[in-house]
């Protein structure tokens, strides 16, 4: 048997780019020598491809509103109140289903509890226990349905802006054109009355609209470019039991501008990298809102 | 009450959060999202009461030292795993509907590989990670964790060997591996 100049540590090692240059081409010139090896070399580089092609998608989905910093932190806060803080040392899962960071969001204080009585008193009984977050009572804890909904508009629309936003070519399925049609169409595919904002003073062109996918029934999405080619996507949807009165828009990580206005719940994501929607978020609020009709 | 340092921390914090999420991810049971997320969870409530010096790749280290630290807790909390590798490995039964079941919710096979292994070969091939940062991770020496990944993969291809020759998915199972659709490729 011939020695085998390169152990499997040294071709792990190879795969998964841990040696220096010199040694890397030492060894990918051996490899061309020596096809079984190659063949098993190949095959651990197939592998690192899969599990990047499962698992690689997790860093980019939006993190949902209770495990940011500001929410973490306050629930940690509020944890270290409670006399029965004994979970940091040995935490067993349950304990730390307990300990949860839903529960802030009612204790946020009395606009949440003025809410609901608000509600109930002017004969509004909001069904709170409604089927879209029922999941999250099957982990015990009283969500905000407020947090719930933003989460699900921010991921809806990160989803769009993705999905149909970036697309190049097609991003719409149809033109405005002649101006105002297309919020007459977009109303008869999605069952509501669509305000197509211009945001031309903003720098945001209309391309167009497309009916998109809601949890149920449709909604529309927007897609405006400006002069570099950057996208903007706007997407409306309809809430179901929405919180009443509370209009204001938060920003979440995707990154995505979502708040709620009555019955709809609107998304703005953008092709623009990092904090530029976050940055802008106030803007392009009052934008949508004070635009003149497109 | 909050300092420009804490501040920052924070956005380190929130900055690593996705890599976080990821490695919980492909690291935990059945690969559930909420169950990973909950790791996340306790992971940045305890950076957040710790010591707020270390700051880029040293925080991600760290951040991941404690989430593994967690997560093997829970492991052992729950035994949760004695079946599904946890110093065993137990590749899937070929050809069972049982085993069809479980390849559906770990596409990868990685429950095929022991934790200790799989630990290491994720934050390697996810993360990215150097074999140093994965010893420091991890508490281990670097040939260490360049064994535990050569053992990991070993593991690996045990369980898609025994993938390849069961016939509901071979065909797919085969052809994904063979050549990953551009396209599913989101990386990062």
């Amino acid at each position: 048997m011939v020695m085998r100049p390169f152990s499997d540590v040294d071709l792990h090692a190879f795969v998964d780019d841990q040696v220096n240059p010199e040694r890397r081409a030492m060894i990918a010139s051996y490899l061309k020598t020596a096809p079984d090896e190659a063949a098993r070399v190949e095959s651990w580089r197939r592998q690192n491809e899969a599990i990047r092609t499962v698992f690689g998608s997790a860093a980019s989905e939006p993190v949902p509103l209770w495990l940011t910093i500001g929410q973490v932190a306050s629930g940690r806060e509020r944890a270290s109140t409670r006399p029965d803080h004994a979970s940091d040392s040995k935490s067993s899962a349950l304990r730390q289903r307990i300990s949860s960071p839903h529960r802030q969001d009612w204790s946020k204080g009395w606009t949440a509890c003025a809410c609901v009585v608000l509600a109930f008193g002017t004969g509004l009984a909001v069904p709170y226990a409604a089927p879209q977050w029922a999941h999250a009572v099957e982990r015990f804890l009283p969500v905000s349905p407020r947090v719930e909904q933003l989460h699900r508009l921010s991921t809806r629309t990160a989803e769009a802006q993705t999905t149909y936003g970036t697309d190049p070519d097609h991003p719409v399925e149809i033109l405005d054109a002649p101006a105002g049609s297309l919020a007459t169409w977009l109303k008869r595919h999605v069952g509501f009355s669509v305000r197509v904002p211009d945001l031309k003073r903003a720098g945001w062109t209309l391309r167009g609209g497309r009916v998109v996918p809601d949890d149920a029934g449709r909604a529309a999405l927007m897609v405006y470019e400006n002069a570099v080619g950057d996208r903007l996507s706007l997407r409306i949807g309809r809430i179901n039991n929405p919180a009443p009165f509370d209009t204001s828009y938060e920003v979440t990580p995707g990154p995505t501008l979502v708040w709620m206005d009555g019955p709809l719940g609107f998304g703005i994501a953008s092709s623009k990298e990092g904090s530029w929607l976050a940055d802008n978020a106030r803007d392009l609020y009052r934008a949508v809102y004070d635009s003149p009709e497109s | 009450m909050e300092t420009i340092r804490d501040i920052g921390y924070r956005d380190e914090l929130a900055r690593f959060t996705p890599n976080l999420r990821r490695y919980a991810r492909a690291l935990v049971r059945n690969h559930s999202s909420e169950a990973a997320d909950e790791l996340v969870q306790t992971t940045l409530t305890r950076a957040l009461g710790g010591d707020q010096a270390r700051r880029g790749a040293r925080l991600l280290v760290w951040l991941v030292s404690i989430l593994t630290g967690l997560h093997r807790e829970q492991v052992r909390d729950i035994g949760a795993e004695q079946k599904l590798g946890f110093g065993g490995g137990e590749s899937p039964t070929v050809g069972s509907s049982s085993s069809w079941k479980s390849a559906r919710r770990d596409p990868a096979l990685l429950s095929s590989i022991p934790l200790e292994y799989r630990e290491a070969l994720l934050l390697v091939v996810l993360e990215n990670m150097s074999y140093a940062q994965v010893a420091e991770c991890l508490g281990l020496s670097v040939t260490t964790v360049g064994t535990r990944v050569a053992r990991a993969r070993d593991y690996l291809a045990k369980a898609q060997a025994g993938w390849s020759s069961d016939k509901p998915l071979s065909a797919t199972q085969g052809k994904a591996a063979r050549t990953p659709a551009p396209y599913l490729r989101v990386v990062k």
